[in-house]
């Protein structure tokens, strides 16, 4: 009950930060240079294209604009693509596109917590020593190359020079998991290989001022083993900067995703972005972009509700 | 009979039985591997297709581009083709003659051919496309209509300017009149592969014409709208096609899906993995992955087209504040680009220099008056313009597109530039915003190529027909239809010149009775051109399709016997007559 009041109690700044963020997002559309309709559908008549301005309210000023698309949007109309002699709804495109990116997404969190996880705790324990500076070495290593690269790296080496897997493709898991699951391993580490360093270091930090905690030489003293003091008093109160990190960078993600998708023709969310920016499909990018901002206040909210539940200490504070 | 005449004789004799010998084993030889390889193909299967352009839909005015008009050509016909000897020959037209004025064009029609939504393809079909897409519709309905055929209008009605006229005198039998004589029209329907025939149901719905392909071609849409989706396309059950030398049912495969695989890289890297069945590439900025595959013998085959394609740089002789109004100008431009040294830098030796506007398989091609890479003459041309004009500097703007590429080879042109004084001011914009700029098809009219200067691939082939709407100062002449277009005449000028004695040389050329009377127009056409530095040329480039060792038939189907398509142009190849091994 206490959780659903603080849920509600954060709807309406959830709501007005959309707001605002979509605002300046229709903003920064209409800064663009050039007429947006023209663009849109560059070899059509002129007559199609204030056809076009006028469908979409970019005939009006920016607050008119802005409040067609809003408006839209709640009514469940997302807008379209469109093209010279015909249009296609935006709304298909997110039903198909959105699921594929959630769950790389997904996958991509699960693989970098699985990494990030054990070598936090690890390095925290060991601090100073041989196995914390190897690993501090190689997570700063890996942490300095960008998503692309190393999409582009892993390519060249797994698929084309050991040819363990496949460089491009997206296969349903109910089509073949065991494809499926190949043909996301690249993508996947690409994505997860940085999240895992930041995630390691955070933990790492964490966990060390924890370890430091009065409780935590109680529990040593009473003669409890070292893995249960980690796992149990230790690694619980250290992930909260961890799960918020990791519910952050849910919405990130997907602006990370427009990289890796494009370059493994993943036909996700991402790969929908791309081609919108390519072909300069300016309701498209506004509605895609904004399901990113909406995705990401909603990941912050959730991860803060979640905080509450799993570190009491949050819920005492707030109240 | 002396001894050296018998030892001669008989050593004659035995070259003479060897001849007979391996003539006939290889006759044996070839016969048993005709039949082998009829064997050999197999039917059903699904591929995947790399490209590197996106579909911008399928209706008159969408112009799909070299990857994914292959990709729109496995669901569409035209009434020719080409072939590989140059001459047409009917696809969906079965034979054609012209009046002697070359006025009246009649064309035969196959009988028995569907569209994928069970409708016949007959001449009404054939008269309501070219309608539709020359602007004879739009004409027709105005101004009541005007407002719901708005999408028909396009550069089509630029390219199908000649028509007056299109009547179907009987079900497969079209009647098409022009305004001007011309003696390549099956060129210009057949528009470098671009004149579909497609369905009335799809033509007349401007809700749906570039969302619901409906053709007639070996394959049907699945699934695949703009912008970067995959296209997939399955097997036509009912084609009307059948290979003309084994009798065997087209086309073989099941399925085949085209995915934009934006990244060179990747792309090569998943034909060399497997992980695509094929992919296409452009010498004139894939040359590195090109290359790479081209080692990959054992694992990749290279279908290469010939080098039949012309990138210009077009010299906007009437915007505002442009300075190629003056020949001059023009001239130092042309003459400051250091071609060897683009080819070698920037195309990695995988294009030829350009020595003439077009290449030499053209029927316009001379190397007359192409100005070349001259420093010294390119100063004294800018001299000559700051004098003439008054002006401080040769100042133009240059637009390139954000792909890296098309930045570096922005930059690498405005380096020399630079070296003969001459500034060129990159602007650099989307793909889709310059063609905004530089093709804006109002039928009102309004602003028309926005930029000084333009690097454009639009000159290509062998023969005019296609490349002609390019240079003319009008494409619609006397046409009357021009009354409902005002500015659609100029639309493809990127030039912009008002010298009608181009259009003369190249109208006469196409009135000519005799190919080598029109070559000499076309000839001279090109020589002016060139010599009044209307716009110039860097290199000319090909394209090329990689496929793994498990595809057969590529360039091996016959559109009739003895008439084989041309195997790769700038739309890739032909599925039709493809298999999996």
């Amino acid at each position: 009950m206490n959780i659903a009041r603080q849920f509600l109690r954060r709807l309406v700044p959830m709501i007005a930060i959309v707001v605002i963020a979509t605002f300046l997002l229709s903003l920064l559309m209409r800064l663009l240079p050039g007429d947006p309709a023209a663009i849109m559908v560059p070899n059509s008549p002129q007559e199609v294209r204030d056809q076009i301005a006028h469908e979409t309210g970019l005939d009006r000023g920016l607050f008119g604009y802005y409040w067609k698309w809003l408006s839209g949007v709640l009514t469940g109309h997302f807008g379209k693509y469109y093209l010279n002699g015909g249009s296609r709804e935006i709304s298909a495109v997110i039903k198909d596109t959105l699921p594929i990116t959630l769950l790389l997404i997904l996958y991509a969190q699960i693989v970098a917590l699985v990494i990030a996880i054990p070598l936090g705790l690890v390095s925290a324990y060991k601090e100073g020593k041989r196995f914390d500076k190897i690993a501090s070495a190689v997570l700063f290593t890996t942490v300095s190359f960008p998503g692309f690269a190393l999409a582009l790296i892993f390519s060249l080496v797994f698929a084309v020079k050991l040819g363990w897997v496949d460089p491009i493709g997206y296969v349903p898991p109910t089509e073949n998991f065991g494809q499926h699951i190949k043909l996301m391993i690249l993508p996947v580490m690409s994505l997860a290989l940085g999240l895992a360093s930041g995630y390691t270091r955070l933990l790492r930090t964490d966990v060390i001022a924890t370890l430091k905690d009065d409780y935590v030489t109680m529990a040593a003293s009473k003669g409890i083993s070292n893995r249960r003091v980690l796992w149990r008093h230790v690694f619980r109160p250290s992930s909260t900067t961890l799960l918020t990190s990791a519910a952050l960078n849910m919405g990130g993600l997907i602006g990370g995703t427009i990289v890796i998708e494009t370059i493994f023709v993943i036909p996700g969310i991402g790969f929908e972005i791309f081609y919108s920016i390519g072909a300069r499909q300016i309701v498209a990018m506004q509605t895609l972009i904004a399901l990113i901002s909406i995705m990401y206040v909603f990941f912050n909210t959730t991860v803060d509700l979640l905080t509450q539940i799993t570190d009491p200490r949050t819920r005492e504070r707030r109240a | 009979m002396t001894q050296r005449q018998t030892t001669r004789s008989r050593v004659m004799r035995r070259v003479g039985a060897a001849i007979a010998a391996t003539i006939a084993v290889s006759t044996v030889a070839s016969t048993g591997s005709h039949a082998a390889s009829t064997s050999a193909i197999k039917r059903g299967g699904e591929i995947k297709v790399g490209i590197f352009d996106t579909f911008p839909g399928y209706c008159m005015a969408n112009n799909p581009a070299n990857s994914s008009l292959m990709a729109t050509r496995t669901m569409f016909e035209t009434l020719v083709e080409k072939t590989k000897g140059n001459d047409f020959v009917g696809v969906l037209a079965t034979d054609w003659s012209s009046s002697t004025d070359l006025k009246t064009w009649t064309f035969n029609l196959r009988q028995g051919v569907k569209f994928h939504d069970g409708t016949d393809f007959n001449a009404a079909a054939v008269k309501t496309q070219l309608d539709y897409s020359r602007g004879g519709a739009f004409a027709a309905g105005y101004p009541s209509q005007a407002a719901n055929l708005l999408y028909t209008l396009g550069t089509s009605i630029s390219f199908d300017a000649n028509i007056l006229s299109v009547s179907a005198p009987s079900t497969y039998q079209v009647v098409i009149t022009l305004d001007r004589a011309q003696n390549d029209f099956p060129g210009t329907l057949y528009a470098s592969g671009r004149g579909f025939m497609r369905a009335p149901a799809q033509v007349t719905n401007k809700n749906t014409c570039s969302t619901n392909p409906i053709g007639t071609g070996p394959f049907k849409f699945v699934s695949g709208v703009v912008p970067g989706n995959d296209l997939v396309v399955a097997k036509n059950e009912n084609y009307w096609r059948k290979d003309p030398n084994t009798g065997a049912q087209l086309p073989y495969l099941d399925k085949i899906t085209f995915t934009n695989v934006k990244e060179g890289s990747q792309r090569a890297a998943a034909v060399r993995k497997g992980s695509l069945d094929a992919g296409m590439f452009t010498s004139g900025s894939e040359g590195t992955f090109i290359k790479d595959l081209r080692q990959r013998k054992s694992k990749v085959n290279e279908y290469r087209s010939p080098a039949e394609y012309y990138p210009s740089i077009w010299l906007n002789q009437t915007k505002v504040g442009s300075p190629f109004a003056n020949k001059d100008a023009r001239l130092a431009v042309s003459k400051c680009i250091d071609r060897k040294n683009f080819v070698k830098v920037r195309a990695k030796g995988e294009t030829i220099e350009a020595d003439s506007l077009v290449g030499p398989t053209n029927i316009m091609y001379t190397k007359t008056g192409f100005a070349k890479f001259n420093v010294a003459a390119a100063k004294a041309h800018v001299e000559a313009y700051k004098t003439a004009t008054g002006a401080t500097s040769l100042t133009f703007s240059f637009p390139t597109d954000t792909s890296t590429a098309s930045i570096a080879n922005g930059k690498f042109l405005q380096t020399q530039w630079a070296k003969c004084g001459i500034t060129a001011n990159l602007v650099t914009e989307e793909t889709a915003a310059i063609i905004s700029k530089s093709f804006n098809s109002s039928a009102t009219g309004g602003a028309q190529m926005g930029y000084d200067s333009l690097a454009l691939l639009l000159f290509e082939g062998t023969d005019v027909a296609f490349n002609l709407p390019f240079i003319v100062t009008d494409t619609f002449k006397n046409n009357p239809i021009k009354a409902y277009f005002a500015k659609l005449g100029t639309l493809l000028n990127l030039n912009h010149h008002t010298d009608t004695a181009v259009d003369t040389l190249l109208y006469d050329g196409e009135a000519a009775q005799s190919k080598v009377a029109a070559s000499a127009k076309y000839k001279a056409a090109l020589a002016y051109l060139q010599t009044n530095g209307f716009m110039t040329a860097v290199q000319r480039q090909y394209y090329t399709l990689f496929t793994t060792k498990k595809l057969g038939g590529i360039g091996k189907l016959q559109i009739e016997k003895g008439k084989t398509q041309r195997v790769v142009t700038n739309w890739g190849i032909d599925w039709t007559g493809v298999y999996k091994k």
